[in-house]
């Protein structure tokens, strides 16, 4: 089972210090500061909101079978993902798609009758405009898709590509549910909708690296903006005001919020950004000597780094340094 | 012959004539006459207000029970080009919802559910457009002794006296004579002109099979799976019992494409299911009553019931879903003795039980105690009391009925408090009893040895046509000489790029 392994491959380097409801908010993408932080501390982001509509009883169930089966498959090879890059895209992406070739191909046939395969008017709102603007090269669109996809496709173990086209829908010809492809191709449900998400991972990694290869599902891409994208609006918020020169305590006033809940902000923002917000409460040495004790003692927890340094940072420069690590070990 | 009419019909729809009773109906209603229109399941009452809302200036209103079908209503009017639709519910989100109010003005057609109709914001913006007719769609849900009684229902009077008293069109495709005068009362005693027609369907045979248990059941059914081979609806009271019997059949018939349909997937799933069927990719549905109304499928060859439904109206409107298109076509019903424990228990559950009536009165009572006058949401009342949110909007009603509700806060009086205990009590028993006697209807018809057609429909009008071909069971009437009409399964295509290319390239 594919979410099992996931689950024990996210467990491996995040379990001695944090708790499985961590892992549970990773794949679902809680977007708040902890979860982002766990995302790039333990190396999982490519893992960050995979599975946005995993319940938490489900995750339970499974992650309860595949921590005592553990060792048995987790050598299995892990489908391509790279959630914190694509999380918030890949619905929107997925969806214009597959109303795309049902449009394209309902078109060709002189078929202007059927039901868009998603209610979402955003998404048929974005279609209809890419409509009115091709509508003289629909044939060009069709092939274009047809090969790009092709090409991608044939990249992706077969399996994925069943899945993902067997779900199209297009003239007279419905896609099948969820549950239908997970019969039909005996894997589990849960499994069935994590190879999607890798598959569009993969399209939307291979277009964008190349977007002259890929010039119509480019088209479907939302505009690059992967910082922004990925950091919680509130946190925004809060390096503006910074950057506006404004103390933590006058954030905290005028927000009406708690200065840890700033400090919160800062330390996911430093995830994200490296130095350019951190070097106003750390520098670049202290930094250096807490990473460095980390290191030594082989730990991440936060209290047995404070204790190890008798008390000389407190827990905000702690997780500020670790927030760095990351820019630290590129540069190195 | 009303030739606008006419023009109108083969403009809009592309039709050539109206079939019975629609253009009486629609002349009626377009000399602003309250029109009552019966006509049977599946044969067009929809065009009644549609061509209404397109042929003249004014708004049409058409107030609808069922969610889904009124999306799916919206959506084939738009897939066919008419924009100009709506439907508001409260499913919708709040921006939605305020967007389509915000600009009434564009709809012709707006399509509410009685909920939304509480809405004293919808309301205000209703009475400034120009209404030219209202709508009641399935208006037996109005009536206490229709099958599907729905409190919201109720307040329609009120609403339409609101809006100014435009004209009325109730529809309907399953009232007895009692529950058609009902409508009639409960709208306000309009002066309705009426256009009954029969509900009996000439092309549709009637059998019984009466198997020991489940495994007999099981049995007969892929038998007759075997011999009919021709899209069939399968009914089950559960969803659990739709999702296990699709297996089954999937396991015993892989050539038969099958899959199951209710109320607890996903939206998304429900349309692509419902779609397949319709496109022929799907030749079996194992579903709940959830699945049927709205589904227009021209060819549906079989209906079978692996549970009954708890009274006659609702077992014709599924039966309703088979041969639109007039060809010959067959219910069959599979029942074991001990099937008759399922309804009743339904219909336990349909309605509060006394015990939690009264503990929410006490729960209600230790508010306006503590100086909480202001009602409960039915999230927090959950957490105290184990009522149904139809429960609640129920109870709701009768108390705003008794003056204990007014507006969004709890009025107490003791005596007004103990009537409303007494009434409610009187209330649900009746409505119990009624339900349980339908239910003896539904059990009389099938242990009945006369013709099953006449049997079914002589509660609901005066004739029973003879059948065009097979009649029943009783008047000796097989399926032993059925000649399977061949299936139009579409060719399994292997592997993805051969898929691929079909949709893209072909
Ligand atoms: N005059 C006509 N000629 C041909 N087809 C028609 C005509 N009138 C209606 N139809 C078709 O018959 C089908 C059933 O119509 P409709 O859904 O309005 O029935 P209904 O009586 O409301 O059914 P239900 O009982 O399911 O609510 C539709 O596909 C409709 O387009
Ligand atoms: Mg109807
Ligand atoms: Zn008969």
């Amino acid at each position: 089972m594919l979410l099992a392994s996931i689950i024990i491959h996210a467990a491996e380097p995040i379990r001695q210090e944090r708790s499985a409801a961590s892992i549970y908010h990773l794949l679902q993408g809680k977007r708040s500061a902890q979860t982002l932080q766990d995302a790039h501390m333990y190396g999982l982001t490519h893992l960050f909101g995979i599975y946005p509509k995993l319940s938490r009883q489900v995750f339970d169930q499974v992650a309860a079978n595949a921590m005592q089966e553990e060792g048995q498959d987790i050598k299995k090879i892990m489908p391509y993902f790279n959630g914190m890059a694509y999380q918030s895209q890949t619905e929107p992406f997925l969806y214009r798609l597959l109303l795309l070739i049902q449009l394209l191909s309902n078109q060709t046939k002189g078929e202007n009758r059927y039901l868009p395969v998603t209610d979402n008017l955003a998404i048929q709102q974005w279609i209809k405009q890419l409509y009115r603007q091709e509508q003289h090269h629909l044939d060009d669109w069709r092939n274009g898709v047809y090969e790009e996809l092709y090409g991608l496709l044939e990249k992706l173990p077969q399996i994925q590509a069943e899945l993902f086209v067997d779900r199209l829908t297009g003239y007279h010809h419905i896609g099948l549910t969820t549950v239908q492809l997970a019969e039909k191709y005996h894997v589990y449900d849960t499994d069935v909708l994590l190879y999607q998400t890798s598959t569009i991972h993969h399209l939307l990694q291979h277009t964008e690296s190349n977007t002259a290869a890929f010039p119509h599902l480019a088209a479907l891409m939302d505009r690059p903006q992967h910082k922004i994208r990925s950091i919680t609006s509130t946190a925004l918020k809060t390096r503006t005001m910074l950057e506006r020169g404004m103390s933590v305590e006058q954030i905290a006033l005028v927000r009406g919020l708690t200065e840890n809940t700033i400090k919160d902000h800062i330390v996911e923002i430093t995830w994200l950004d490296g130095e350019a917000l951190s070097s106003k409460f750390i520098s670049d040495t202290d930094a250096a000597v807490i990473l460095d004790c980390a290191m030594q003692a082989g730990t991440n927890k936060l209290k047995q780094i404070h204790a190890l340094l008798e008390g000389k940072y407190d827990y905000f420069q702690i997780r500020l340094a670790l927030a760095l690590r990351k820019e630290q070990e590129v540069k190195a | 012959m009303n030739a606008d009419l006419q023009n109108a019909l083969q403009k809009f729809y592309g039709y050539d004539g109206f079939r019975t009773g629609q253009e009486e109906i629609l002349e009626s209603v377009l000399e602003n006459h309250h029109t009552l229109g019966v006509l049977p399941t599946g044969t067009g009452k929809s065009i009644c207000y549609q061509l209404p809302a397109f042929m003249r200036s004014g708004q049409v209103i058409v107030v609808s029970p069922l969610l889904s079908l009124m999306e799916d209503q919206v959506k084939q009017l738009r897939a066919r080009g008419f924009k100009r639709v709506a439907a508001l519910n409260s499913f919708l989100d709040y921006e939605d919802k305020q967007q389509i109010m915000r600009k009434l003005q564009n709809y012709d057609l707006l399509y509410v559910s009685p909920e939304m109709l509480q809405n004293d914001f919808l309301i205000n913006r209703l009475q400034s457009l120009h209404i030219q007719l209202f709508v009641v769609d399935e208006a037996h849900c109005i009536s206490q002794w229709g099958q599907e009684f729905r409190t919201d229902y109720l307040r329609l009077a009120e609403v339409i006296r609101n809006l100014g008293s435009p004209p009325v069109l109730a529809l309907t495709g399953t009232a007895t004579p009692e529950v058609q005068v009902d409508i009639q009362h409960l709208l306000g005693d309009l002066d309705m002109d009426k256009h009954i027609y029969p509900m009996d369907r000439e092309n549709i045979s009637y059998f019984i099979r009466e198997v020991q248990d489940q495994q007999e059941k099981n049995e007969t059914m892929l038998a007759l799976l075997r011999k009919i081979q021709a899209p069939t609806i399968i009914y089950f009271s559960s969803r659990n019992m739709a999702e296990s019997t699709a297996a089954i059949i999937r396991a015993n018939m892989p050539d038969m494409p099958c899959a199951y349909y209710h109320g607890g997937m996903e939206n998304e799933d429900r349309i692509l299911i419902q779609q397949q069927f319709l496109a022929g990719q799907l030749q079996i549905i194992c579903c709940t009553s959830a699945f049927g109304m709205g589904v227009d499928k021209e060819d549906v060859r079989l209906i079978i019931h692996y549970h009954l439904p708890s009274d006659k109206e609702s077992f014709i409107q599924e039966v309703g879903r088979a041969g639109r298109d007039g060809e010959e076509s067959v219910s069959v019903v599979l029942y074991s003795p001990g099937d008759w424990q399922i309804p009743i228990h339904l219909i336990e559950q349909d309605l509060p039980e006394q015990g939690s009536i009264q503990q929410m009165l006490r729960f209600l009572y230790q508010r306006v105690k503590a100086g909480q006058l202001e009602l409960p949401s039915y999230e927090l009342l959950i957490q105290h009391i184990p009522i149904s949110e139809t429960q609640w909007r129920f109870l709701l009603y009768q108390m705003e009925k008794h003056d204990i509700v007014k507006g969004n806060h709890l009025h107490y009086k003791a005596n007004a408090w103990k009537d409303f205990l007494d009434q409610i009590e009187k209330f649900v028993g009746n409505r119990k009893r009624h339900k349980l006697k339908q239910l003896q209807r539904m059990k009389e018809w099938v242990y009945t040895d006369s013709c099953r057609r006449q049997a079914l429909f002589a509660d609901f009008q005066s004739e029973v046509r003879p059948a065009k071909g097979r009649c029943c069971d009783n008047c000796g009437d097989t399926l032993a000489d059925w000649q399977s009409g061949l299936t139009n399964a579409q060719p399994e295509r292997t592997g993805w790029r051969e898929q691929l290319y079909h949709l893209l390239q072909q």
